[in-house]
Formats: structure tokens, sequence, C-alpha cells
């Protein structure tokens, strides 16, 4: 799976979901999740831009993982940047979203989020709702 | 880490004789490619990986429990920690995070 960034501000920002979202990064910390966590270079930029300050320890304990390699950086390669700049008029999707779906497809994987924007594309996408709920009926 | 010295090949040693050493790796397990003294790289058969991943992968794996999550979930405390800054009010997390440069300098 590859997590988008609002899955990470909602816990912040204390939207209606932060507690389910919360629980997606604590599955993942307490090694329940077994499948590869990914989350792009773009979109952890953008999680240090906003976090700082305050949120500082919210943001060493995201770190932490990232560390630990619970959850894997993918790079956004230039060639990436590219595409997104040439394909994201034709998928509808602005450039921070091309770039996600970009590197979720290139990893062959779904990403989880909670931007319905991707619903137009061929992306299977997951909130973290219906990941945990697939995991505790596994 | 400990190596066998039988397992051990040099660099140089391998760069000269990389079809005996790939051979012997098939047949008789690991080696061990050494630098400068230090063991560098590991090279194994493909069904010894497969069998190092699916082990790590057993080992990683814990039952999901999200009674347990919810007991003990260090992340809570983050909750709203940026709840108050103005310039997120009435915004989704999905709309700040679409338009995050907005908001950063």
């Amino acid at each position: 799976m590859l997590i988008d960034s609002n899955v990470f501000m909602e816990i912040a920002l204390m939207r209606q979901r932060a507690k389910i979202c919360a629980d997606l990064l604590y599955a993942i910390k307490t090694d329940m999740i077994v499948e590869d966590v990914f989350v792009t270079k773009f979109t952890l930029n953008a999680i240090e831009a906003m976090l700082s300050g305050k949120q500082k320890d919210f943001l060493r304990d995201l770190l932490i993982l990232v560390y630990q390699g619970k959850i894997k950086t993918v790079k956004n390669m230039s060639e990436d940047d590219m595409s997104a700049l040439a394909i994201q008029s034709e998928i509808g999707l602005d450039f921070d979203d091309t770039v996600q779906f970009l590197a979720a497809s290139r990893l062959g994987t779904y990403l989880v989020t909670y931007d319905q924007d991707f619903a137009k594309t061929s992306l299977l996408t997951k909130t973290p709702e219906e990941v945990l709920s697939e995991l505790s009926k596994a | 880490m400990q190596f066998d010295s039988s397992q051990q090949v040099s660099a140089t040693y391998l760069r000269n004789n990389a079809s005996e050493i790939i051979d012997k790796a098939i047949s008789e397990g690991i080696r061990v490619i050494v630098r400068r003294s230090k063991p560098v790289v590991i090279m194994l058969p493909v069904q010894e990986y497969e069998k190092l991943k699916n082990s790590a992968s057993q080992k990683k794996k814990k039952k999901f429990n999200l009674e347990e999550i919810r007991k003990d979930n260090t992340f809570y405390k983050y909750i709203g920690c940026m709840e108050d800054n103005p310039d997120f009010k009435g915004l989704t997390s999905v709309q700040i995070c679409k338009k995050w440069t907005d908001y950063v300098d």
C-alpha cells in the first residue's frame, strides 16, 4: 500500500477519521501489517513542511517508522515528474495526485487515501477503514 | 557477524572467477564476498533467499487485533495537534494536502 498525505493530516487536524488513521499507523508500528507500506518522498516532504514547530513529536514518530523500514519511501524519479506533467490533464488529476498515481502504478500497489479524485482513474484506492476492516477479517 | 573462512571469497577472486563462485554458491550455499578483509556482500542461491524472505515475513506477522491497537495506540496523543492552526479551519485534510505549499511559508 502507498499512503497518501491526507491520511497523516487527518490525525494532526483532528478530522472525523483521525482515530482510524492513527489505528492504521499503530498497526504498522506494531508489525500487524505484513504487506509493504510506502510513502512517496513527495508526501514525506509535504508532511515535514506542515508538521513543523509544535508538531515535531508527531513528525519524529513518523520518521522513526521510516528509519525502521516499516514505511518505505519512494523517491520520485525525475522521469515520473515529467510523466506527471505530460499525463495529468489526460487522467484528470492535479500534479500532486498524478505523482501519487504514477508511484502507486509503478509499485503495483493501491493508494490509501480519502481523496475522491482518484475514483476517475483506474488506480485502486482504499480508505484506512477499508484496510483495517480487511485485516480484521483476515 | 562471523563467517566460515571456506565461504569467503575476495572481490578480486570473484572478478576473475565469477562462474566458479556462482556454481559453488548454488551447490554449497552462501558465499561471502570480502573487500579489504571485510565481508561486504553475501551471494546465495535464490531458493535460500526465498526461504529467508518468507521466514522474515512470518516473523513479522502479528495477529491483527484492533482492540489491542486501541488500548495502547501511541499516535492518539497527536490527534488534533494542528487543530488550532487558523489557516486550516473549515478545510478537509484532502483540501489542505492538495494546497499544502500555500500554508507552509
